[in-house]
Formats: structure tokens, sequence, C-alpha cells
């Protein structure tokens, strides 16, 4: 098996700090009532899908090379949806957007699809 | 048609000009008519606003558009093959009732035809996106079918927590941006 590729380690890294910092503005989307429950909700998927996509970035990756691409693809519309429903400020939520290019850029490079396919065949 | 005839280039071109054709038509018509509001009023309504200006250039900038459009599907059909053709395909059908939407305006007759034309317009380029994202994935490509899942899964979600309009206006919004990112792509397709 070969080294891991860089654009695994940019792919990993930046979905960590996409799901770290959404796990800040979800706790910050709560206000004490229950009509915050929906935005806390909204802004808890957008976490779990960058952690999920975190996860795709390892060597112990549970999906496909090209699954990679498709984590990535919903991480980044999930982001945008919550922006739309405002469960994430604006400004943050366009970083976490650009975040969410650059996991989509490194899963879509035949280097990454491959080597995940060679992990998960050995 | 033979593939070979259609250039790239210019079918690229026609997509780009296209996009940004109705872009421009979308903020002339909103500017002109300050009382248009996002999530309140549809698209539809600039093409019965009380500012001329804001009708004409809807419902004309409509025409000319669906017209672009379908030239666009024209030249994407030739050129490319398997479920992009047929996304090509629905693109000419959807340009064709855009031209619908624009003559048969909101305020023609009680608005039956107008809202027959947009109901067919969004079915149909909702289809062309979704052919366009599997043709783009089996011909090779990554970024351009992941751009377009992305569009697709926001507007799948803007169905049902918001109002038609602003659902309206997030479908045309990434359907242009979709358009805008095909145009790039056969813009760059090398014609052997």
């Amino acid at each position: 098996m070969s080294a891991t590729p860089f654009k695994m380690k940019a792919g990993m890294a930046v979905a960590i700090i996409g799901a770290i910092w959404s796990f800040i503005l979800m706790s910050q989307a709560w206000d004490g009532s229950l009509d915050s429950v929906y935005v806390v909700g909204l802004a808890m998927f957008v976490c779990v899908m960058f952690f999920a996509t975190a996860g795709a970035f390892t060597k112990f990756c549970p999906v496909k090379g090209s699954t990679v691409l498709v984590l990535s693809v919903v991480t980044a519309a999930v982001v945008i949806l919550a922006m739309v429903y405002e469960a994430i400020p604006l400004i943050e939520g366009i970083i976490l957007v650009i975040l969410a290019i650059i996991c989509i850029v490194c899963g879509a490079c035949p280097g990454v699809v491959s080597w995940v396919d060679e992990c998960r065949d050995a | 048609m033979n593939g070979k005839m259609c250039n790239p280039k210019l079918v690229g071109s026609i997509g780009i000009i296209g996009a940004l054709f109705f872009s421009a038509v979308w903020i002339i018509g909103v500017g002109a008519d300050s009382s248009w509001t996002l999530g309140e009023n549809t698209l539809s309504d600039m093409g019965i606003s009380d500012v001329e200006l804001t009708a004409n250039v809807f419902n004309y900038g409509c025409m000319v558009a669906g017209v672009l459009f379908t030239l666009f599907g024209i030249g994407k059909s030739s050129i490319e093959s398997g479920h992009n053709r047929t996304s090509g395909l629905l693109m000419i059908l959807a340009g064709i009732f855009l031209v619908g939407i624009g003559y048969f305006h909101k305020g023609w007759g009680d608005g039956t035809e107008h809202l027959m034309f947009a109901y067919l317009f969004f079915l149909v380029l909702c289809i062309s996106v979704l052919y366009s994202m599997a043709g783009d994935w089996d011909d090779g490509y990554r970024l351009t079918p992941a751009i377009t899942g992305v569009i697709t899964v926001v507007c799948l979600g803007c169905v049902f927590g918001t109002t038609l309009a602003m659902l309206e206006a997030m479908v045309v919004a990434c359907a242009l941006l979709w358009m805008l990112i095909q145009g790039v792509k056969i813009l760059r397709i090398r014609k052997d």
C-alpha cells in the first residue's frame, strides 16, 4: 500500500476544522427555547456531515473511493441549506462552504479515489 | 445532426451568454421595480409589474433567453452523447417553454397558460439537470456532477421549508449556475 496522498490529509484536516467549527455554531444556535431545536438540528447535521467526510479521508474509509466525493457534495449542500434556513450565520456559512468545496476538490482527485479503493482491497 | 458540425466553443459560449443574459434580466427587472421582494414575489410577478420597464425586460427577456436555451440544447445534444444528449434534448424543450412563459405572461387571460408553461419549464429543466449529472459522471467528469449534485440537493432541501417564491428563486439561480458550468465544460471540449 502506497503512502497517504497529501490530498487525503488535506481533505481530512479541512473536514475536521469544518466539523469543529460547525459544532461550535451548533451550540450557539441554541437560544433556550424549544423553537430553536430545528436550527440546532440543522447545524448538527452540518457537523455530522463534516465528521463523516473527515472519516472518509482516512485509510479506514468505509465507502468506495468515488463515494468520498458524494459525501463531500452532500456536506456542501447541507451547509448551504443551513445558511438558507438561518441555522448558521452568513459569513461562517460561506467559510464552511469553502471548506466543503476543498473537500469536493480533494475527493474528485483520481489519486484519492484509487488510494481509497486500494486500501479497501488490502 | 452530425456532432462534428457543432463547434463546442460556439455552443459553450451560447450557454454562458444565456445564463448571464437571464441573470441580467433578473437584476435589471428587480432594480427597476423596488416593490419586488425576494421570497415574497415570484419571478413571474415581474412580468405583470406596474413598472413597464420591469415587465418588458422580464417578458421579452424570457423569450430571448428561451431561444438561447433552445440553441444551447441543440448544440449540447449534437456534441455530447448518452445521458448528456438526452439532457440537451430536454433543454430544447425547456427553452421553448421559457419562450411561452415570456409570451403568455402572468396577466394573460386567467394565468392558466402561464402557469402551464412555468410548470412544464421547471419539470423539464430539472430532469435535464439530473440527466446531465449522470452523463457527466459517465463521461469521467467529477467536478461538474459534484456541483450539479450540490445544487440539486440544495433545491430539494428548499422544497419543504421555504415559500414557493423563494423556492422558485433558488431553483432559477441554481439552474443558471448549472447552465454556466455546462457552458464552460462544453467550451473546453476539444473538437476532433
